[in-house]
């Protein structure tokens, strides 16, 4: 388990790391780290279409695999479907999503805790 | 090895992340490429024997390949997740003489095959007495080494457990009827575990690649962007230069060799503009798929080939426009009381025609008006063809309710229907030409339908043939159960709304020129030497293909064999001393 101090540490150190990506002040750093890592496949406004992936809008709270119109994978919904998206589950998700629910469709892994932390804030900002 | 603190200078020195203009995907990764070489004796952040630029369909494999021989591989993955363009494809992988055929009874001669991709490739050269069949003689090699190396290469994939597969016995050939009776079938493979629309190959493919390439030791690293080759003084590609998403930059060593597979230009409109044959509107491809390799190798000297083709497909102008990462092209043009319409409302295309096939009629070039009359169409159908047409797969034009349907235009009546189209057109116009529909679209498109619906009722499409190859009736997509006619493929068109319309252009699945490679994926110079070092596969380097798609899969399969042959040669290489 990790303490909130470190991950604090780990977060000013990526932060330090994004400042080149700050150009836009209006745009927060995890806002673009979220844009894209996550853009490419998922949509993030309310009633905007599914895209490769679910929408993601309102995520954090929201059961997972229960996007109205989005076909989730068998694999998916046998091991988180129901589950409430929690920003621990989000952070084991986003380290790596085939070990969390192998055969699952999305291929992605983060092994940063600190990039995972600016994504898992984009949401919790955006919530 | 473990990669060393960041020198804090270089923190600040970039601005790496470039906004794109609308859509979901708002940000990609990239900036202009350098395509600098630099110079040795600086230290280097990390350490591997062959370091893989770009973690897809190409670098996946290669580096798997490379790793099972015993080496230390990197991918180093511009894009946030390994994937790149295959991660959105069907993933079919095309393999002559593959095991299950065989296994099968079945044989598949290398003459037949030599003849079949020959004709496909250069039919203006072909000619089957000839020794290498009109291709020139690096064409007639390379196309001898898929022959050769992609079934061993697909084999070793499955037996690791990397890529397991389904044989597809009976899916032809694009072009099996040139081949006559002794067209083999059954050269298509997909990842086992592909759901049975065969729609979804690239997201099992690109799982258990990744989860193989991270079970057996390959580090894949994201957020990478590879900006040039490091040589030393004697040529040799030594390692590369890259910069991480965070905007630092690092110096990556290449004991062995640096293999690029980091996808096609499809992204890069600057080299679209320069280079194809064919104004295409983007296209589908990984959005990270910039050239990147094109300028890096400039000023390496690599000699480039075949940069003026592309693996084509219509695509919605919208989604194309908006730069969505998710956009798929269409390989079904779906729907049977549907047709395709130009400017002027007039068909001029059969709308079943193979999705690489069809592209170059939107880029017709009318020489007494001085435009491009079909370089956007309209596809248009009825209420039928909505309710039983309607597909999430091959990126149909017709999508089920509840779906991403923002690139539909409906109308009660076909002139409620063209007023939306006009409508829409208007707000492209920057990006068309200022194209408009002509005065006389309506009263052409009621004739269009008069001639099509008696057409159809007779089954048989005497203006353009529509559907009278098996291959465009297996590309159908669903229609109405029950129906007699003799043509699937086509059914009158209602004579009441409402309807329905798509706006669709032409794209590229991804373009297919770049640096010329020899069979082992050694780039090669103008005087046709390999750059010491350096290798090439996918869709950044130059396909023997010329202007033919062979088949569904003809992508993925040769690339399987490149990537095994690379990865071969590689691994032979000596151990640089820098």
């Amino acid at each position: 388990m990790r303490s909130t101090t470190k991950r604090l540490v780990i977060v000013g150190l990526i932060l330090a790391g994004w400042q080149a990506m700050a150009q836009g002040k209006e745009v927060s750093l995890s806002e673009k780290l979220t844009a894209s890592h996550c853009g490419a496949c998922h949509t993030f406004k309310r009633d905007e279409p599914h895209g490769m992936g679910p929408n993601l809008h309102g995520l954090l709270d929201r059961p997972a695999g229960s996007a109205p119109g989005y076909d989730y994978s068998d694999s998916f919904l046998q091991r988180l479907g129901g589950q409430p998206w929690s920003r621990e589950l989000l952070d084991a998700w986003l380290a790596d999503t085939q070990a969390l629910a192998p055969g699952s469709a999305m291929t992605y892994f983060q092994d940063d805790p600190g990039k995972r932390e600016l994504i898992i804030q984009y949401f919790e900002s955006s919530n | 090895m473990t990669d060393k603190q960041q020198k804090p200078s270089s923190i600040s020195r970039r601005h790496f992340i470039k906004t794109s203009g609308a859509g979901v995907a708002a940000v990609a990764l990239g900036g202009l490429s350098a395509g600098t070489v630099s110079a040795a004796p600086e230290a280097y952040d990390s350490e591997h024997d062959i370091v893989v630029c770009g973690g897809g369909g190409s670098g996946l494999p290669a580096a798997l390949f490379a790793r099972w021989l015993g080496n230390d591989v990197a991918i180093l993955e511009k894009a946030a997740s390994p994937g790149g363009t295959a991660a959105k494809a069907a993933f079919w992988y095309w393999v002559p003489n593959n095991k299950a055929l065989r296994d099968a009874g079945n044989t598949d001669p290398k003459p037949e095959f030599m003849r079949y991709v020959a004709r496909l490739s250069r039919p203006q050269s072909y000619d089957p007495s000839l020794p290498k069949l009109g291709l020139s003689d690096w064409e007639y090699e390379m196309c001898e080494a898929i022959y050769e190396s992609a079934s061993p290469a697909v084999e070793l994939l499955a037996e690791k457990g990397a890529l397991p597969y389904r044989h597809v016995p009976d899916v032809p050939d694009y072009w099996a009827d040139l081949a006559g009776e002794n067209a083999p079938m059954g050269r298509v493979l997909i990842p086992k575990d592909t759901s049975p629309s065969m729609a979804d190959g690239g997201q099992v493919a690109i799982r258990t690649l990744t989860v193989a390439a991270r079970r057996d030791g390959v580090k894949i690293q994201t957020g990478q962007r590879v900006v040039s080759v490091i040589r030393n003084e004697k040529g040799r590609a030594v390692g590369v230069e890259v910069e991480t998403e965070e905007g630092t930059t690092r110096r990556v060593r290449a004991r062995k060799a640096v293999i690029f597979a980091s996808g096609g230009f499809t992204h890069d409109p600057e080299l679209r503009r320069n280079f194809l044959s064919m104004p295409v509107y983007g296209g589908c491809a990984a959005l990270t798929n910039e050239g990147d390799f094109v300028r890096i190798s400039s000023s390496l000297g690599a000699q480039l080939g075949n940069m003026n083709y592309a693996w084509s497909c219509p695509i919605l102008l919208e989604k194309a426009l908006a730069k969505d990462g998710s956009m798929s092209g269409i390989f079904t043009m779906t729907g049977d009381s549907m047709l395709m319409v130009n400017k002027y409302g007039q068909r001029v295309v059969n709308e079943k025609t193979l999705y690489n096939e069809m592209v170059p009629t939107f880029f017709q070039w009318d020489g007494t008006r001085a435009e491009y009359p079909n370089l956007v169409m309209c596809s248009i159908w009825d209420q039928r063809a909505q309710d039983h047409s309607a597909s999430k797969d091959y990126g149909s034009q017709i999508v089920p309710d509840g779906t991403d349907n923002r690139h539909i235009i409906k109308g009660e009546t076909l002139e409620d229907l063209i007023e939306g189209i006009a409508t829409r057109l208007h707000q492209y116009r920057s990006d068309t030409g200022n194209l408009k529909l002509s005065p006389d679209f309506l009263n052409n498109l009621k004739a269009t339908i008069h001639r099509f619906n008696d057409l159809a009722r007779n089954g048989q499409d005497l203006d353009f043939q529509r559907g009278e190859r098996a291959v465009e009736r297996m590309f159908n997509g669903h229609v109405a159960p029950g129906s007699k006619s003799s043509n699937p493929t086509m059914h009158p068109i209602a004579s009441e709304g409402p309807y329905y319309a798509a706006l669709i252009t032409g794209g590229t699945l991804d373009t297919k020129g770049g640096p010329r490679t020899n069979t082992h994926g050694q780039v090669l110079d103008y005087a046709n030497r390999p750059i010491p070092g350096l290798y090439g596969i996918g869709n950044c380097v130059a396909s023997p293909s010329g202007r033919a798609y062979w088949s569904g899969g003809a992508t993925l399969g040769p690339i399987m064999a490149f990537a095994y042959r690379a990865a071969n040669q590689a691994h032979a290489e000596p151990l640089s001393q820098d």
